[in-house]
């Protein structure tokens, strides 16, 4: 932790003030908590004006957008209080959250882990939306996984120009296909009336979020390149030291704003999955991939169906 | 027996030599910690990409010195005249931040206080200069190799990522490169051989040497990579700049449109409308 200890005066009164900040929060936290539920219990039991979330998708958005500012205008100066908070601070706290917060969901609220979502009632939409995103996701999260993972497999692929440039372009075409589906999927939750009635403001704020994340995402793909190899340089040895509880913040300190982007919104996504619908990636049904087929019989008389007259529709039982 | 040294003037030495310890570990200290962060630049008597530092401490403040060890663009830019003077003599070249804490630099400092004082160094400096350097000559073979070494397609020996990954230079032989870190094209002016082997083999900037760190780049690499540098540099203007631009955009766009296409063929035979319309209009009347 050579970092804590060379950090002059005024920046250890800031961290002090930083954690008893944190510790205060910490234990207001019942108490407001409380509070409101107080004032459910005891307020008329009116329901609210119906939220207008396309506004609040704005407002979000353009918040987003001015702490992105303030944070790029912080890392452009080199601000050491704020690297330190970003690169070091956040990431044990985004984690601690994420850990206590999902595991307190899980045991407790175990029933609203959910997507919340239903592709039984309409299609178009969501399959054009969920299938781009959520495979492009997947495609992303694994490849920095395996950059976290395997650094000089990547390192050692790269080592040929044609293939660093299919992996670069494989998957800045997967990102550019996220970014659309999680488009097609805004517009989708902020113009069907039946997925609003399931919508929550929390909602929004995984939209701007992603936004944020997948759009940084894309810029430093194209405008810091080659993300592939120097990920695996720089990035996963920063990442291996915030494991290995010996943070080492120097390489990524160095790095252009928009990386720094990129990585605070992700910690930030961690820290927010228990409070929000990722929680659902937590409980995906993966063994669906293995799991055989389910015999579904209808308990119905079979005979009456064949003639067709008892039962009510006229129709045969068929899946589709 | 007349080797053993008389026990008495025995103890006298450890005594004068322990006394001496902590000086010499010290200067050793900041020997060490100069090599590490300074050496890609800067070496003792002559110039290298940064100025001779002989007597710098005689010249210079301590606190002076602090200041641009620490940061020497915040300093140039709070609008210290000396600072500016020296940043200007030095064709603006920027000098990194260096990542040591006050006790360390003071350590560094006790090394180059070591050089003795001005006076002196005016003449070492005079000896430097009127002692030609050895001429460094390229082969054909050097840049070859050190083309190959900069792209990748010959891995360095210690496994470490190509250069391309984060640096640009413009040659028809080449990709185009990164641009996570500084344009070399034109390095070999600007650093020439000295500062690009001494910053290949000590980087002095962070994400650089995190990437080195456990896989040094060899004298001999660091020589080729020079050679294909300058090279690179005087053919400079026969390739012109080239942008990712286009690239992106049509890998980008096709990529998306094949993976569109790939989801649509595999899910061709899905449900292209609702299971039961008249769940949904139910539901929306209910609403």
């Amino acid at each position: 932790m050579r970092f804590l200890q060379t950090a002059p005066a005024n920046e250890t009164i800031a961290m002090i003030v930083i954690a008893t900040v944190l510790v205060l929060l910490l234990f207001a936290l019942p108490t407001i908590l409380r509070a409101r539920r107080m004032a459910v219990e005891l307020g008329p039991m009116v329901r609210s004006q119906p939220v207008n979330y396309p506004i609040v998708f704005l407002v979000m958005l353009a918040a987003a957008g001015a702490v992105t500012y303030g944070l790029k205008l912080g890392w452009d100066e080199n601000i050491p209080i704020l690297n330190t908070f970003t690169f070091l601070v956040l990431p044990y706290l985004a984690l601690a959250i994420f850990l206590i917060g999902s595991i307190y969901r899980y045991m407790n609220r175990g029933f609203q882990v959910s997507s919340l979502s239903s592709n039984f009632l309409e299609r178009k939409k969501l399959f054009w939306g969920s299938q781009p995103f959520h495979y492009g996701l997947l495609f992303l999260f694994f490849g920095h996984l395996i950059a976290f993972l395997f650094p000089a497999s990547v390192i050692a692929w790269n080592h040929m120009p044609v293939r660093l440039l299919i992996l670069e372009m494989t998957a800045f075409a997967f990102g550019l296909a996220t970014l659309l589906g999680l488009l097609l999927l805004i517009r989708r939750r902020l113009t069907n009336r039946r997925v609003l009635m399931v919508t929550n403001r929390m909602d929004m704020l995984v939209y701007v979020v992603l936004i944020t994340q997948i759009v940084s995402g894309l810029i430093v793909a194209y405008a810091n390149r080659w993300g592939s190899s120097w990920f695996a340089s720089t990035l996963t040895p920063y990442l291996r030291s915030v494991f290995a509880f010996n943070p080492d913040v120097a390489a990524v300190s160095a790095m252009p704003w928009t990386v720094k982007l990129h990585i605070f919104s992700a910690y930030f996504i961690v820290a927010i999955i228990p409070f929000t619908r990722f929680m659902h990636f937590l409980v995906a049904p993966v063994d669906y991939l293995w799991r055989g087929y389910q015999l579904v019989i209808w308990n119905w008389n079979r005979r009456m169906i064949r003639q067709g007259k008892a039962w009510h529709m006229g129709h045969r039982a068929r899946n589709h | 027996m007349t080797t053993m040294p008389h026990p008495g003037r025995l103890l006298r030495m450890s005594i004068v030599l322990l006394g001496l310890l902590p000086a010499t570990a010290g200067a050793q200290d900041g020997e060490t910690l100069f090599k590490q962060n300074c050496g890609a630049c800067h070496v003792i008597g002559r110039r290298l990409v940064g100025p001779d530092l002989t007597g710098v401490t005689e010249k210079r403040s301590k606190e002076w010195l602090h200041k641009f060890i620490r940061s020497s663009q915040t300093f140039i830019k709070s609008g210290d005249p000396d600072a500016v003077a020296v940043f200007k003599e030095n064709n603006e070249l920027i000098m990194t931040d260096i990542n040591l804490d006050e006790a360390q630099i003071d350590q560094v400092l006790a090394y180059l206080g070591t050089f003795g004082k001005p006076a002196e160094a005016a003449t070492a400096t005079a000896t430097a200069d009127t002692v030609p350097e050895a001429p460094i000559t390229y082969t054909d073979a050097d840049r070859a190799a050190g083309r190959e070494l900069f792209d990748g397609t010959r891995a360095l020996s210690a496994r470490g990522p190509a250069c391309i990954s984060c640096h640009n230079v413009n040659s028809a032989s080449l990709m185009v490169g990164g641009t996570l870190a500084k344009d070399l094209t034109e390095v070999h002016a600007r650093m020439g051989h000295a500062g690009i082997t001494g910053i290949l083999g000590a980087p002095p900037f962070p994400a650089m040497a995190s990437s080195y760190a456990n896989a040094p780049i060899t004298a001999e690499e660091a020589h080729q990579l020079a050679a294909f540098l300058e090279e690179a540099n005087t053919r400079r203007t026969e390739v012109p700049a080239r942008s990712a631009a286009v690239t992106y955009s049509m890998f980008g766009g096709g990529g998306l449109a094949l993976i569109l296409l790939l989801i649509g063929l595999h899910w061709r035979r899905r449900l292209k409308g609702s299971v039961k319309q008249d769940i949904l209009d139910r539901q929306l009347r209910s609403i």
